[in-house]
């Protein structure tokens, strides 16, 4: 115990122990990598969109490129840290890039050589291609590394939730008698005649219903038309007339560009939703766009966390998100 | 329900997955009393279902008349993408369907909405299959290599004149060439991607878009077709054919000019024998020559070879009539008072005055290479325009046996917009992107105009009935208005036909309908031709114009051989005082809403070969340019246009713009060959051959 209370009471103990507690508690940071991004970098991004997309140019906008060039570099760190500069295509570019002078000492140079002369100008880090390359492909990893899971419960809920978009919209099954405007035929005429056409059978006479109006050069009767069909043949406002009159009755005279007509729907088929089987590819094409796109931006934005973030110019503190 | 007897008669049916898949077997259950009725059900059934899908519910068995466009470019052609026109084939499609989409404006941003009045029922998207690949790797993925060389830079640079000298190095490296091998892009042979990988890429993405939009259910709302432009023109003489197939079933890759060389477009038709029609199964596939007005009198050479001529007739059943570069029908110069083998006046519709494509560079006003100056009548080869290759056409028949040139009518727009029937004069976006993109198209695409559109006489909105009417010719152009016109002819149609109920039940049964061929005419007997005119019915805010008259053009070729042609007004009247209010451009007055008449040649002479067609003319109306100027503040029809188009060109270029911009505004229509400010438009029917054999 004595020599427990003496251990206790030694300095050098007493000064591991604190040193130790101390490690324990507040551990060395290790040093996380940078991403820094140097004014003139900044500027050349800007520049670029800037003169691409002048009207779209904006001070929100401006926000989201330089956070648009942060992901691209935290992309673009972790393919080296991946060593995917080790890919055929960059090897390639590289190679392409160290003989680029032509000169006297390129033409002696094997494929190594010329690759390591571009790594030394800085060609791997800068040269747009190579940098373009690895992003896309750090970003197809990224992605390609979350499983994605498109269940039947998921197709139903976007066909529940889109199912305006998949419609297929009403159609009609119409007659009409025709009253030519060519010959002078008003709607009071139209209208006149429509009292015959009522104490007439149409299912059993169409031909002398149609014959006491005016021969209509496109036919008497259309099946299956929908509002846009309709219109193609009698004009838009005629179009939309059509389906706001009733089933199986004579309508009042109705206006097209060719004169009147007194209706007859035989039929109205109502807007169809079509089965999920039938629309069940593009909505697992859509599912997988949209998954995709947020399993992205969550990867990159994890990404990001594992850098410190420099850009000149930009507080992070409040610029960056 | 007769129709509908007839459709649920029509084929052997079949369930397969979910679709029905209908197969050729013809169902032949009607009793045997009514012969009348199988030749009626004989003649006007739609071909045999070539692939799977639903039966449409609007079905007509006396064909129901559907609007569309066969020839669109879309950012995969060169020279769309070069004029900063970024929209896909998808972006095409949706725009047909009556999506709006984004255009560029003059400057180059995309800041011009574009949207149809109304959607069209059929279209298919013909990207250049020259440079496929290299626009691919050019503008694709800026992950390929040859996305950094130095003319894919300048192809998607931000600088308009940088991205026309992008257009000159494609032009003349695969299109204008004359040599029978053409030289390759160095973009091909970067490492990375190829041209191969690149092309097969987009054609595989031509072939999805088609196969999203295409409406495969019972409502049948739209038809899209695989579809791309064989792009030859040999110092810049035109002969470029649009190569539409019937089906999914398509060759592996398009067929280029590095596959044929130039000049060589019977060896299209042949690599499309080889790898289509006898190299698979299912496929069918058809070519349509268009622009033959800047063909330098190329498009369509007597047949060097049996096997052209057979080749031409079965590949190439109609011609595009008129497009955006101009029509194609006849021509004929006012100021000469003679045209290309016509005297027909009303053929100064559209023209362009030269005969090749170099007509389309002009920049600032200024036409920038000298082969693109006008043309005179003397110079200008006959066989350029249309009518006179027909009545070649039956020459050579008289002489040879066989008619090469028996040719229905389609119109399309040739947009590079992405535009699909984007014909309408006052709802002109342009059709080459940034280059004729407001102010421009008035100072540099003048001469050009919206373009037209293809009619069918199909069942239903479905590829297969399409097609098939394409096949039979039963077509028309029109120059971007919807009139709805049929053209029967025969022996036996009744001079009281218009009194019947049933009109097309009549044509059907007692004639062939347009695109079709007389039967012998006994001696003393003579065809009566049927036809009938619906003025386009428009819409709520832009009502289609009244119908001023319907004309037969008749064409023969004596017993010497030599050829005549003929045109009858036979309904309405050129005088019926219908024009434009020249301060608003409002038509005035009115003309026929409808028009059902039956003409009878009663100087037939049934040993003479011969054709027939119908056009069909609508009151006046402004042209696109007419509508532009005066929206810009210069009134075409002011005395004090000039001073206003001075006015206008200084503020636009106090705005950017370089050179005369309003100045054309302002051009003498009596002192000009062809222009007009005020046009008519009109609908021309294939027309119906008469051969005495």
């Amino acid at each position: 115990m004595r020599a427990v209370k003496k251990l206790l009471s030694a300095p050098w103990f007493i000064f591991l122990l604190v040193g130790g507690l101390g490690y324990y508690l507040y551990p060395t940071p290790t040093q996380r990598p940078l991403i820094y991004i140097s004014d003139q970098q900044l500027d050349t991004y800007l520049d670029s969109y800037r003169q691409q997309f002048p009207r779209q140019y904006s001070a929100s906008m401006e926000q989201r490129l330089v956070q648009q060039l942060i992901a691209e570099e935290a992309l673009l760190q972790q393919a080296f840290r991946l060593n995917y500069e080790n890919l055929p295509v960059v090897q390639d570019r590289l190679k392409k890039l160290g003989g680029f002078l032509e000169d006297d000492a390129a033409s002696e140079m094997d494929d190594d050589a010329l690759i390591d002369r571009a790594m030394e100008l800085g060609l791997l880090q800068s040269d747009p291609v190579i940098r373009r390359y690895l992003v896309s492909v750090m970003e197809r990893a990224l992605v390609a590394g979350v499983p994605l899971e498109i269940t039947d419960a998921d197709i139903e809920a976007y066909y529940q939730t889109h199912q305006e978009e998949f419609e297929r919209p009403p159609r009609l099954d119409l007659r009409h008698v025709f009253f030519s405007a060519d010959k002078g035929r008003t709607a009071e005429y139209a209208n006149a005649v429509r009292e015959e056409l009522l104490a007439m059978d149409i299912e059993a006479e169409p031909d002398k219903a149609y014959n006491l109006g005016d021969v209509f050069y496109s036919g008497h009767r259309f099946a299956g038309k929908n509002e846009a069909q309709l219109a193609a043949i009698f004009g838009t406002a005629f179009a939309s007339e059509a389906f706001q009159q009733g089933d199986q009755q004579w309508s009042r005279a109705v206006r097209s560009a060719y004169g009147w007509h007194l209706l007859w729907l035989d039929q109205r088929r109502p807007a169809v939703v079509p089965e999920i089987e039938s629309v069940k590819d593009k909505i697992i094409a859509r599912i997988r766009q949209d998954k995709e796109k947020i399993v992205l931006e969550q990867q990159v934005e994890k990404l990001k966390d594992n850098f410190d973030i420099q850009v000149d110019g930009v507080d992070m503190a409040e610029g960056a998100s | 329900m007769l129709f509908r007897f007839m459709h649920n008669c029509r084929y052997y049916v079949c369930e397969r997955g979910g679709m029905k898949l209908i197969k050729a077997k013809r169902f032949w259950l009607v009793p045997g009393g009514f012969v009348a009725l199988m030749w009626f059900a004989a003649s006007a059934v739609a071909g045999d279902r070539s692939e799977q899908r639903q039966d449409c519910a609007n079905f007509q068995v006396n064909r129901q008349a559907l609007f569309g466009d066969l020839h669109v470019h879309s950012s995969y052609s060169f020279d769309s993408y070069v004029a900063n026109q970024k929209n896909t084939p998808w972006d095409a499609y949706r725009y047909a369907k009556g999506e709006a989409i984004m255009l560029p404006d003059a400057e180059g941003e995309q800041t011009v909405l574009a949207q149809l009045r109304r959607p069209l029922d059929f279209t298919a998207v013909t990207d250049h299959a020259e440079f496929l690949g290299e626009m691919n790797i050019c503008t694709a993925d800026s992950s390929v290599f040859g996305y950094w060389m130095p003319h894919c830079i300048m192809t998607r640079a931000s600088n308009f004149y940088i991205r026309l000298m992008a257009a000159d190095y494609w032009v003349g490296l695969g299109v204008a060439g004359e040599g029978e091998s053409k030289e390759r892009s160095y973009v091909c042979s970067v490492p990375g991607r190829g041209c191969d990988v690149g092309g097969a890429e987009y054609w595989q993405n031509i072939q999805r878009a088609a196969e999203e939009h295409y409406d495969r259910s019972a409502d049948c709302s739209f038809t899209t077709f695989i579809a791309y432009e064989y792009t030859d023109a040999p110092n810049y003489r035109n002969m470029h054919r649009n190569v539409v197939f019937r089906n999914e079933n398509v060759t592996k890759s398009p067929i280029d000019t590095y596959d044929t060389g130039s000049y060589q477009f019977p060896v299209l038709w042949q690599h499309l024998r080889e790898q289509c029609i006898d190299g698979q199964d299912n496929c069918d596939v058809l070519a349509i020559p268009h622009n033959s007005n800047l063909a330098g009198g190329l498009m369509f050479r007597d047949p060097q070879s049996e096997a052209e001529l057979q080749d031409r007739l079965f590949f190439e059943p109609v011609v595009e009539l008129t497009q955006h570069k101009a029509a194609s029908e006849c021509r004929y110069d006012r100021l000469l008072g003679r045209g290309v083998g016509t005297e027909d006046e009303l053929c100064t519709f559209e023209q362009n005055k030269t005969d090749n494509l170099l007509s389309l560079g002009v920049l600032f006003g200024e036409l920038m290479a000298e082969g693109g100056a006008p043309v005179s009548i003397d110079q200008y080869a006959s066989r350029n325009m249309v009518r006179n290759v027909l009545k070649d056409g039956l020459a050579i028949e008289q002489a040879n046996g066989v008619n090469p040139f028996v040719m229905g009518f389609i119109g399309s727009t040739d947009t590079h917009s992405a535009s699909p029937g984007g014909a309408e004069e006052d709802n002109f976006t342009g059709h080459l992107g940034q280059r004729d993109a407001q102010y421009r198209s008035v100072q540099d695409h003048f001469e050009d105009n919206p373009g037209g559109l293809a009619v069918v006489w199909a069942e239903e909105n479905s590829r297969d009935a399409i097609f098939d009417a394409i096949r039979r010719k039963e077509t028309y152009a029109t120059s971007g208005t919807r009139p709805i016109v049929r053209f029967f002819g025969g022996v036996d149609i009744a001079a009281n036909a218009c009194a019947s109920g049933d009109i097309s039940s009549q044509g059907y049964r007692d004639g062939v309908p347009m695109g079709g061929r007389l039967p012998a005419v006994a001696s003393g007997r003579q065809p009566r031709f049927l036809v009938t005119a619906l003025k386009d019915a428009g819409t709520s805010d832009k009502p289609g114009n009244d119908l001023q008259r319907v004309q037969i053009v008749k064409g023969w070729v004596d017993a010497e051989g030599a050829s005549h042609e003929k045109v009858i007004d036979i309904a309405g009247r050129a005088n019926n005082g219908a024009d434009v209010d020249p301060a608003s451009c409002q038509p005035r007055g009115t003309g026929l809403k409808t028009v059902c008449t039956v003409w009878e040649d009663s100087q037939f002479d049934s040993t003479q070969r011969s054709f027939y067609y119908v056009r069909v003319l609508e009151n006046p109306s402004c042209r696109w340019s007419t509508l532009q100027c005066q929206a810009a503040g210069v009134n075409p029809f002011a005395a004090e246009c000039s001073t206003q188009a001075e006015k206008m060109t200084a503020l636009a270029q106090e705005n950017g713009a370089i050179g005369d911009v309003y100045g054309r505004c302002c051009i003498a229509p009596e002192q000009e060959p062809f222009y007009e400010r005020v046009i008519q438009e009109r609908a021309w029917t294939s027309p119906i051959w008469y051969s005495p054999e």
